[in-house]
């Protein structure tokens, strides 16, 4: 074994030019597997639950009606469930989201956070890194205890001092004190992104009344205060299954403490924790193991296309090593010694190869994390993303195994061929083809089938490349219905300062007029949404002509709506148009008595009130307003249609009312200049800073960004660049093999066939009739492949068509493209080895007979 | 038919140094003629073969071939030239392994300006008159030596050329098959083709009306 080893040794270092070649090659195929294993390894894979992940799942709660109205459970409800569902759960836990202000005067910066029952850590199954979890007194609603669990990441970010843990950090303008880290990798309840800090849920009413003071809305004793998800460690051997068929006798006593105004029997429902989403209602991760599938199957072809190419590459070597393993046999030794000896050259090479591509891949997962951090750095909350995409044991074991794939696929059947040998013929080295069985033999000889398939293979990834690129350009050039050159949008979070609701609004509307005054300002207005920002909030809507369903097994008859309360001019701030009626008036915004107004867009118009006017017509929520406010709205106006998301949003329309209608400390200022030129945007930004600061030195800035940037940063925009990123690599990637295999073989062939052209020349061949022979055959071979990969690309595109943007899964566009591209590739792949087949010299050529 | 003059033929070896295959030729064929040349190996024959086929254009000296002064021609000129008038047969047959029979006879017209049913017509007449119908779909692998040969001579001269050049085109067969073969030059040169073959065997030579000897690249006798 130690000499066949050093046999490959010697023989990589005979042939550097081709050692280097095939490692390259390799280092692309496994390289790419790596890379994208490593993504899925960090992403999808990995245990997100530390402990017995198995044992845990998510509780939901939807009522017992068509289209289930899941919504968060209250303390009560924990509480019940955590007393009696015993019998079911070995551990019940309580988490809520929440972003939160961290630090004091102007080094506030917004941070994820999460609030959790006290049991949290221990039912995931962690310890602390140092100090203590919080416990159940804490945790006690409003005990108001001041105390905060660090993350890893937020602990490195502050330095990393050894007296972190006991010192103050300011949370919303009070101090907390930190009392654990928690371990390095733990991210909770999501696998990507871990939140700065844990807080117990005793600080609930504290951290929410920071900006409104409605205590009794953020009381978590309040019993219809639904604001908890519930996460829950199943008894020891009890499968999901199980635990589901007794599900309902706990849902039952869940009902019997239900309040008065009983909204109805709910169901309790649970599921495996989604990886990706934090929602109160069962989320499906199909769509991102759909997507880690298909870049795992896409890499997988790239191996498969390197391994073919590095397969014809020993082929042609084996041939040129007959003599030497004509000899071997001729001396005794048996073909299985044979094929283990070039395996074992086939493995180290991989193995080389391997290690370099660890290196690309280490280098490729770094930029796309930089590129990841930088775009998430830029959406102005804080968290630490916990993707770890550095080789792990695991990581470094796959990749290994994809060396041992790449072996068995490039160099077991070369291997196989070069040992079934001539031996008097091979011993002679007679050069040139084998004994002929035609011609149709020789264009489908497994050199030509195997290139003929990286042709084809490489097509299906170029589609594919084709189809993600269509869509990322389809993204960059949406028309969204409004305009984002020549605006500004400042963001203001008076959650994150000790300011009164009052003094918070009246300095929100302070900042709207003098942003209005400022010379060059066309319009300024406030709303509490950003379009194409990452954060959403949705209710359902009705007509009022329509009766509300009192069957609570009815489905909700309500229309979903993006959600934007604003001030007037906003639509002229972002560029929307008004089509018919008025936009709210000042009094409208500022104060919440006046009579309800809204506007719709266009196609919610048209959706609700199809035959009529909308203008004039009343809507209402189908979820009544907890605080008791009417239920009543006049639609005041209607405004052309707008997109609120670089995806497909035909499906939430917006729904707009006045600012004064809903407490929110978190609103975005949209400035309109009068110009669109982005420099002079950019250029306007210190001056809007600076008035802002006039107004009171304390305002809670955010971010002030050119409107046109932050659609540049939305994460959908993002995750479709991407996507074209990916696959336009595997795309590269493929076409380089591709034209390196046809070109390798093509010059190969040229070699071997240079007898057959010396006596076609011989025989009155001209230099064009040789360049035609070549070609010809190149053509034929090409155009085959490309057959084939078209057939191979338009599969590839029904099973990809769940992920594309806007484009056809067969786009007629992407596919001619990609086909010729390749195909004129691997027709100038055969160009140069036809030329070099005119200047063969017919008497050189017969006399190597 | 062939006129040299001062024909010579030379590889460079160094700085000013040459090693000369062919020195100061000066040769004249008649059409109808039979030639044979002979002389021991590396004397030149083959490369006087070569240069009088059209295959090798390093030569100096002047070569005409049925009037036309082939050494002013431009490469196209000399390959439409050798098209129209030559057809070459070699030691080793030199049939193209993956192509039948019929298909090594038609190379040759494939690259003349043959239609498709004149050289349908004119394979189907080659096979005929060598009477190798029934090995038409045979690949070269499955045929004997002297089949092989058989084949090549056909494919030689299907396109008619007015000189047939063969390279000792018995050297790879035993004595019965190369007879076969030189009484199919007697006959193709009855019928009137002017042929030039180089070989080792007096025997063979005798088939020629002329023998010329070779010796280090000089033209050292001629036989009548």
């Amino acid at each position: 074994m130690m000499n066949d080893l050093k046999f490959a040794f010697r023989q990589l270092r005979k042939s550097p030019g081709f050692a280097a070649i095939a490692m390259i090659t390799l280092a692309l195929g496994i390289g790419v597997n790596s890379a994208v294993f490593a993504l899925i390894n960090g992403a999808v894979l990995r245990p997100m639950v530390p402990l017995r992940a198995n044992e845990v799942v998510r509780v939901f709660t939807a009522r017992q009606n068509a289209s289930h109205d899941y919504r968060q459970f209250s303390h009560a409800e924990y509480r019940e469930l955590s007393q009696n569902g015993s019998e079911i759960f070995a551990d019940l836990a309580a988490d809520e989201f929440a972003i939160v202000g961290i630090g004091r005067d102007h080094d506030i910066r917004r941070s994820f956070a999460f609030l959790t029952s006290e049991n949290f850590f221990s039912l995931m199954g962690v310890r602390p890194l140092v100090g203590r979890f919080y416990n159940a007194e804490e945790c006690r609603p409003n005990a108001n205890l001041q105390v905060v669990v660090a993350s890893y990441g937020f602990w490195k970010r502050m330095g990393d001092g050894n007296d972190f843990v006991g010192s103050n950090v300011q949370i919303n303008g009070r101090p907390y004190t930190v009392i654990g880290i928690a371990p390095e990798g733990f991210s909770g309840v999501s696998a990507l992104v871990a939140p700065d800090v844990w807080l117990p849920l005793g600080v609930h009413a504290q951290l929410n009344s920071a900006f409104t003071g409605s205590g009794t809305l953020h009381d978590l004793d309040e019993p219809k205060n639904y604001t908890l998800n519930l996460i829950a460690r199943m008894r020891s051997g009890l499968s999901v299954e199980m635990a589901k068929s007794r599900l309902p006798t706990l849902a039952h006593q869940v009902n019997s403490i239900q309040p008065s105004g009983f909204e109805g029997a709910r169901d309790l429902q649970i599921q495996r924790p989604s990886r990706f989403s934090i929602a109160n209602s069962p989320q499906d991760d199909g769509p991102i193991t759909l997507v880690a599938t298909l870049l795992m199957g896409m890499a997988a072809v790239v191996l498969f296309v390197a391994s073919l190419n590095l397969a014809n590459m020993l082929l042609a070597r084996g041939t040129t090593r007959a003599k030497e393993i004509a000899l071997r046999l001729a001396l005794g030794a048996s073909r299985w010694r044979i094929v283990r000896q070039l395996l074992f050259e086939g493995l180290l090479l991989a193995i080389l190869g391997g290690a370099l591509g660890l290196i690309i891949s280490l280098w490729c997962n770094d930029l796309l994390l930089h590129s990841l951090g930088r775009l998430l750095a830029s959406g102005s909350v804080n968290f630490s993303l916990i993707v770890n995409l550095h080789p792990n044991a695991f990581v470094l074991c796959i990749t290994f195994l994809f060396c041992l794939i790449a072996t068995v696929l490039f160099s077991l059947g070369p291997a196989l061929t070069a040992t079934k040998t001539d031996l008097v013929n091979d011993l002679k080295q007679q050069p040139g083809e084998p004994a002929g069985v035609g011609r149709f033999s020789r264009f489908f000889a497994p050199r030509h089938i195997s290139v003929m398939a990286q042709i084809a293979l490489s097509l299906m990834l170029l589609f594919s490349a084709g189809l993600f690129f269509r869509g990322a350009l389809k993204a960059s050039a949406l028309n969204p219905g409004f305009v984002a050159a020549g605006g500004l949008v400042t963001e203001l979070d008076f959650s994150l300062v000790k300011k009164e609701q009052p003094e918070a609004r009246r300095l929100m509307f302070a900042a709207v007029q003098r942003a209005r005054e400022l010379p060059g300002v066309q319009s300024a207005a406030l709303a509490t949404m950003v379009p194409y920002g990452n954060f959403t909030y949705a209710r359902r809507i009705m007509s009022m002509r329509e009766a509300l369903p009192t069957d609570p097994k009815v489905p909700d008859p309500g229309v979903s709506a993006l959600f934007t309360a604003t001030t007037p001019g906003y639509f002229d701030a972002i560029g929307v148009k008004l089509l018919r009626g008025r936009d709210f008036a000042q009094a409208e915004a500022e104060n919440k008595d006046t009579t309800s107004v809204a506007i719709i867009d266009d196609e919610m118009a048209r959706k609700l009130f199809p035959n009529t006017e909308a203008v004039g017509q009343h809507i209402r929520y189908t979820q009544p307003p907890k605080d008791g406010s009417p239920n009543d709205l006049i639609v005041v106006g209607v405004v052309s249609s707008h997109r609120h998301d670089v995806q497909n949003d035909t499906l939430n329309q917006p729904l707009f009312v006045p600012l004064a209608q809903v407490d929110t400390a978190d609103v975005f200022l949209h400035v309109r200049l009068a110009t669109k030129d982005r420099n002079a945007v950019v250029a306007f930004v210190p001056t809007l800073r600076r008035i802002l600061r006039s107004i009171d030195p304390d305002l809670p800035v955010i971010s002030i960004d050119p409107f046109a940037d932050l659609l540049e940063k939305s994460v959908g925009l993002w995750v479709i660049r991407v996507g074209a990123l990916l696959f336009g690599v595997f795309g590269a990637i493929a076409l380089l093999l591709a034209v390196v295999g046809v070109y390798g073989v093509k010059a190969y062939a040229v070699a071997r066939r240079s007898r057959e052209i010396g006596i076609r020349m011989a025989l009155g061949a001209r230099r064009g009739d040789v360049f035609r022979l070549i070609m010809r055959q190149g053509a034929l071979q090409t155009a085959l492949a490309v057959a084939i990969g078209v057939f191979l690309s338009l599969s590839a595109g029904r099973v990809l068509a769940q992920i594309l943007y806007e484009v056809s899964p067969t786009d007629p566009f992407a596919l001619i493209s990609a086909s010729l591209l390749l195909a004129t590739a691997a027709l100038l792949a055969c160009f140069f080895p036809a030329r070099r087949a005119t200047r063969v010299d017919p008497i050189v050529a017969l006399r190597t007979e | 038919m062939i006129k040299l003059r001062r024909l010579e033929r030379r590889y460079p070896l160094g700085k000013e140094k040459f090693f000369y295959v062919l020195r100061d030729i000066n040769l004249d064929i008649e059409e109808g003629e039979f030639v044979s040349v002979m002389g021991p190996s590396g004397a030149g024959k083959s490369t006087l073969l070569h240069i009088l086929g059209m295959h090798d254009s390093g030569w100096a000296g002047e070569y005409f071939l049925a009037e036309t002064a082939v050494h002013h021609l431009k490469p196209k000129e000399r390959a439409t030239l050798r098209n129209e008038q030559i057809g070459f047969v070699f030691q080793q047959y030199h049939l193209l392994d993956d192509l039948t029979v019929y298909e090594n006879l038609d190379i040759p017209l494939s690259y003349r300006r043959y239609s498709k049913g004149e050289r349908a017509a004119l394979v189907a007449d080659m096979l005929d008159r060598f009477q190798i119908v029934g090995k038409k779909d045979l690949y070269p692998s499955q045929l004997s030596g002297g089949q092989q040969q058989l084949v090549g001579v056909a494919r030689a001269i299907i396109a008619e050329p007015k000189l047939l050049l063969a390279d000792e085109p018995t050297g790879n067969l035993h004595s019965s098959q190369g007879e076969e073969i030189m009484e199919l030059f007697r006959k193709l040169n009855d019928e009137g083709m002017t042929i030039v073959q180089v070989t080792h065997s007096e025997k063979n030579a005798s088939y020629g009306k002329r023998i010329i000897q070779l010796r280090d690249g000089w033209l050292v006798r001629e036989n009548r």
